[in-house]
C-alpha cells in the first residue's frame, strides 16, 4: 500500500468513526426528546396503564425509541459513501475524495488513480474532520433538555398525581420503610404509644431486608409473622363502646377530654354549677359519658376525674387500635405481594383521613375512612342524606366487599349566633389545632410554636377574669 | 508504468488540442463553442455524432471545417432516396489483372475515411441507412463476404433536418442508438449573425491549419478510458439509465407517463466514457457527478423513445431527461 492510501485509509477512517459518534449522539438525543415527549403525553392516559408507574414512562419510552432509531439509522456501507461525498461538497474536491475512497482498497491501482490518491491525500492533510464537519442539532435535539425540564418539573411539583407515590411502590421493602417512618410521625404526635412500638418494629423490619440484604422470602415469612402476631394482639372493646367513633370523632373526644381535666383542677374561685356548665359545653365529652350510662350531674368532681381519666385512656387504647389495625391490613396487603401503586390509598396511615378528605362534592374511589365508606345496615336501602345547615351528615355505604365510594357533603352556613360561649372558644380552637396537628396540615416545625400558642391560652383561661 | 507526475501532463495536452481544434474552428464556425466541445469528446471517445438543426446553421461547415483542422482523411456522403448501399461502403468491380485474367476488384467506397460526413441522413432509405450501421459499430465493412478494416480514427457525422420530413425516412432505433451523441443547433444571436456575415462575405475566406493528428486523437483516446470513476458514480449514471424506463425506475414521473422505451445500455456507456473524457477535458483526473449530468441530454435524448401520448402532448426527450436529472440522488443505497 502506498503511503498516500495509508494515509488516505487512515483520514476516512477518522472521519467515518467521527460521523458515526454524531450519528449515535444525535440518535440518543432525539431518542430522549422524543421519549420525554412521549411521556408527557402519555401521562393524561396513565390511568390506562395503571400497573406502570409514569416515573418510569420516559426510561420505557426511550428504550423503545433508542432500539428503533439505532436500527433505522444504523451505520450502513452507503453511509461511508455519503461521508465521502460530504467531505467532497465541503472541500469542492468533485468527487475526489470518493474515487479516493473507492481506490484505497484496490490491489491493482493505475497511474492515473494513484495521481488521485496524491491530490486528495494532499488536499486532506490538514484537514480536521472534527472542525470541518461540526455537530448539527435538529430540532428533537435542541428540544431534548427543555422537554427533560418540563417532566423534572413536573416531578417536583408532583403535578402527574400519584407520581411519587407510584416511585415508592419499588420494593417492599421500601414501601415498608416509608410507610413505618409515616406511622412513627403519626404515632407520635398522637400519642400513641402501641402503635409507636409497632411502626419501630416495622422500621428495623424494612432495615433488615434493606441493609442487611436478608432474602425476600425471609422478609415476607418476617411480614407474616408480624401480621399474625398483629392479629392476635388486637384486643376487644373496653368499658366504653368507642367503636361508632370515627378517627376524628376520637381526636376530637381526646382533645376535649384534656380540656375537661385542666377544668377538674382546683379553682377557688370557680362554683360547682359553673364547672359544670363549662363541662356540658363539651359536646362529644357528654355524649360519651351518656353512651356509658353516666350522667355528669350525679357525679362528684373525683368520681368525674377518674371516669374521664378512663374514658381518655380508652380513646387512645381505640386509636392505638385502629392503627394497628391499619398496619395489619397494610402487612397483610405485601405478604399477597398487592404492591401496585394502589396499595397505600387502601392502607392508609391512621390520622390522615383528613389530608385525603376530597373536596366538596368530588368522588373519591376506594376504601378508607371517608363518609360512606364505612358499610351500611344490611337490607336498608341507601338514602340520600338530611343536609341540615350547621351539622356534620354522615353517609353509610352500601354493605359488603369491593371498591367504595364516597362523596362528601357540606351544609350552607347559617346566620346567627355562636352557640359557644366565649370562655369555651379556647377550648373549641385546641381541639381544632389537635385536629389540624394530626391532620399535618401544619408545618412540622410550626407544630410546636401552634401547641406552645394553645398552652398559652389555656393558662390564660385560668386567670380571674 | 508511468509515474503519477505524467498525469497532469497528459491532462495538460488532451486540454491544449481541444483548445487548439476549438480555437482553429472559432475562424470559420460563429458560436456553437458547446457544440464544438461536444463533438470533440465524441471524436476522444470513438464516438459518432448526429447532428440536428434547420437548414442553413453550418452543420455541414462544422464538419467540414473540423476535418479541416485535424489532420485527417474527410469524405461527404449526401444521402437521397435513390443512394444505395454500395455507393457508401464499396462495391465488387470486374477487372483484368496483370495476366489478363478477368478478377474482382474491391473498389473502397466513401465511408473509407477518418471523418465521413453523412448529410442528411434521414432521406436515404432504411436499406442504405443501415450500411452504416456495422461501420459504425464494428468499424470495418463487409461486402461480398469479405471484411474490409475502416480507417482509425473513424467518426460519421450525420446531419438531419427537423422540419420538411416529407420524403425523409426517420432513422431506424438500432441506427439512431449507434450515434454516440445527438448534438442540437441551435439558431445565433444578434452579435453571433453579424460575425458570420463579416466572415462569409470577406473577400478571403479563412484556411484551417491542421492543428490534430491521428496519433494524438489515439493517444487521448487511450487517456480518456484510463480516468478513474467511482462506483458510486457509475451506479448513479446506471439510476439514470433505468430511470427514463417506464416500470423500472420506481419513480412516479413523465418517463412513466410517456416513455415507450427508455435509454439503452450503449446509453450508459455513452454517458459514462463522455463523462470520463468531459473530466479530462477539464484537467480533472476523475469524474464527478457534474460530468455525468452535464453529458446526460446529449447521450440520452435520442434513444428515449416516446409513446403516442408523449407524442401528442409534444413532450421532448429533453424534457424526460432533465427531469430524470433532476430527480435522480446522486447517492442510493
Amino acid at each position: 500500500m502506498s503511503e498516500d492510501a495509508a494515509a488516505l485509509r487512515g483520514k476516512f477512517s477518522e472521519l467515518i468513526a467521527w460521523e458515526q459518534a454524531k450519528r449515535m449522539e444525535k440518535v440518543l438525543l432525539e431518542a430522549l426528546a422524543y421519549a420525554f415527549l412521549a411521556a408527557l403525553l402519555l401521562l393524561p392516559f396513565r390511568g390506562l396503564l395503571a400497573r406502570a408507574s409514569p416515573i418510569y414512562y420516559p426510561a420505557a419510552a426511550f428504550a423503545l425509541f433508542a432500539a428503533g432509531l439505532f436500527y433505522i439509522r444504523r451505520w450502513r456501507p452507503i453511509d461511508s459513501l455519503c461521508a465521502a461525498a460530504a467531505l467532497d461538497r465541503a472541500l469542492r474536491l468533485d468527487a475526489r475524495a470518493l474515487t479516493a475512497a473507492e481506490i484505497v482498497n484496490k490491489n491493482d491501482v493505475s497511474t492515473a488513480e494513484r495521481y488521485v490518491l496524491r491530490e486528495v491525500a494532499e488536499r486532506l492533510e490538514s484537514v480536521q474532520v472534527r472542525t470541518l464537519f461540526k455537530r448539527e442539532w435538529s430540532w428533537p435535539t435542541l428540544a431534548a433538555p427543555a422537554l427533560v425540564a418540563l417532566w423534572l418539573a413536573l416531578i417536583w411539583l408532583s403535578v402527574g398525581n400519584g407520581l411519587g407515590t407510584a416511585a415508592k411502590s419499588a420494593s417492599p421493602a421500601e414501601k415498608l420503610k416509608d410507610f413505618a417512618q409515616e406511622l412513627e410521625q403519626k404515632s407520635q404526635a398522637q400519642k400513641l404509644a402501641e402503635t409507636l412500638k409497632l411502626a419501630r418494629a416495622l422500621k428495623a423490619l424494612a432495615q433488615e431486608r434493606l441493609v442487611e440484604k436478608t432474602s425476600e422470602e425471609q422478609f415476607r415469612q418476617n411480614l407474616a409473622a408480624m401480621e399474625k402476631r398483629l392479629e392476635a394482639s388486637l384486643a376487644p372493646p373496653g368499658e366504653f363502646d368507642l367503636g361508632g367513633y370515627s378517627r376524628e370523632e376520637l381526636a376530637a373526644l381526646r382533645a376535649e377530654l384534656e380540656t375537661a381535666k385542666s377544668r377538674l383542677r382546683p379553682a377557688p374561685t370557680m362554683r360547682e354549677s359553673e364547672f359544670l356548665d363549662r363541662l356540658q359545653s363539651l359536646p362529644r365529652l357528654g355524649e360519651a359519658l351518656k353512651r356509658s350510662g353516666g350522667a355528669m350531674e350525679n357525679m362528684g368532681p373525683g368520681e368525674l376525674q377518674t371516669l374521664i381519666d378512663s374514658l381518655e385512656q380508652q380513646a387512645a387504647n381505640e386509636l392505638d387500635q385502629r392503627s394497628r389495625a391499619d398496619v395489619q391490613q397494610f402487612l397483610s396487603m405485601l405478604v399477597q405481594g398487592q404492591e401496585g401503586g394502589d396499595a397505600p390509598a387502601q392502607a392508609r396511615i391512621p390520622g390522615r383521613a383528613a389530608q385525603d378528605r376530597p373536596a366538596d362534592g368530588e368522588k373519591n374511589a376506594g376504601k378508607g375512612e371517608l363518609p360512606g365508606d364505612e358499610p351500611g345496615m344490611k337490607g336498608r336501602p341507601a338514602q340520600a342524606p338530611v343536609a341540615a345547615p350547621g351539622a356534620a351528615t354522615r353517609i353509610t355505604g352500601a354493605p359488603g366487599p369491593g371498591a367504595s365510594s364516597g362523596v362528601t357533603w357540606r351544609s350552607e352556613t347559617k346566620a346567627g349566633e355562636s352557640k359557644i360561649p366565649e370562655q369555651d372558644a379556647p377550648a373549641s380552637y385546641r381541639r381544632q389545632m389537635e385536629e389540624e396537628l394530626a391532620a399535618e396540615k401544619i408545618p412540622p416545625a410550626l407544630k410546636e410554636t401552634v401547641k406552645q400558642y394553645f398552652s398559652s391560652l389555656g393558662t390564660d383561661e385560668k386567670k380571674p377574669r | 508504468m508511468e509515474a503519477p507526475a505524467e498525469v497532469p501532463e497528459r491532462m495538460a495536452r488532451a486540454r491544449k488540442s481541444y483548445e487548439a481544434v476549438k480555437a482553429e474552428l472559432a475562424r470559420v464556425v460563429v458560436g456553437h463553442d458547446e457544440l464544438i466541445e461536444h463533438v470533440f469528446i465524441a471524436l476522444v471517445c470513438g464516438g459518432h455524432c448526429l447532428l440536428e438543426g434547420v437548414p442553413g446553421l453550418g452543420k455541414t461547415l462544422m464538419v467540414r471545417s473540423l476535418s479541416a483542422a485535424l489532420n485527417l482523411s474527410f469524405s461527404r456522403i449526401q444521402f437521397t432516396p435513390d443512394l444505395m448501399p454500395a455507393d457508401i461502403t464499396g462495391t465488387q468491380m470486374l477487372t483484368e489483372d496483370a495476366a489478363g485474367k478477368k478478377i474482382f476488384d474491391f473498389q473502397r467506397g466513401p465511408i473509407f475515411a477518418h471523418i465521413v460526413l453523412a448529410d442528411e441522413i434521414n432521406r436515404a432509405t432504411p436499406k442504405t441507412q443501415s450500411a452504416l450501421l456495422e461501420a459504425m459499430q464494428e468499424q470495418s465493412v463487409t461486402v461480398a463476404g469479405k471484411g474490409h478494416r475502416l480507417e482509425s480514427p473513424f467518426m460519421v457525422l450525420a446531419t438531419q433536418n427537423p422540419i420538411e420530413m416529407e420524403g425523409t425516412y426517420p432513422l431506424p432505433e438500432a441506427q439512431v442508438d449507434r450515434f454516440f451523441f445527438k448534438l442540437l443547433l441551435g439558431y445565433p444571436g444578434r452579435a453571433e449573425l453579424a460575425r458570420i456575415a463579416d466572415l462569409t462575405t470577406s473577400p478571403s475566406p479563412a484556411e484551417l491549419n491542421r492543428v490534430l493528428d491521428a496519433e494524438t486523437i489515439l493517444k487521448i483516446r487511450g487517456w480518456v478510458r484510463e480516468v478513474p470513476i467511482a462506483a458510486a458514480i457509475k451506479d448513479y449514471a446506471a439510476r439514470l439509465i433505468l430511470a427514463t424506463h417506464p416500470h423500472k425506475n420506481g419513480r412516479e414521473g413523465s418517463a412513466e407517463k410517456y416513455v415507450l422505451y427508455g435509454a439503452s445500455p450503449r446509453g450508459l456507456q455513452s454517458l459514462v466514457l463522455a463523462a470520463k473524457a468531459r473530466a479530462l477535458l477539464a484537467e480533472r483526473p476523475n469524474v464527478s457527478f457534474d460530468d455525468i449530468r452535464a453529458v446526460a441530454p446529449q447521450s440520452l435524448r435520442h434513444r428515449i423513445i416516446l409513446n403516442l401520448e408523449g407524442e401528442a402532448e409534444g413532450v421532448t426527450a429533453e424534457q424526460i431527461v432533465a427531469e430524470v436529472v433532476a430527480a435522480v440522488p446522486e447517492i442510493e443505497a
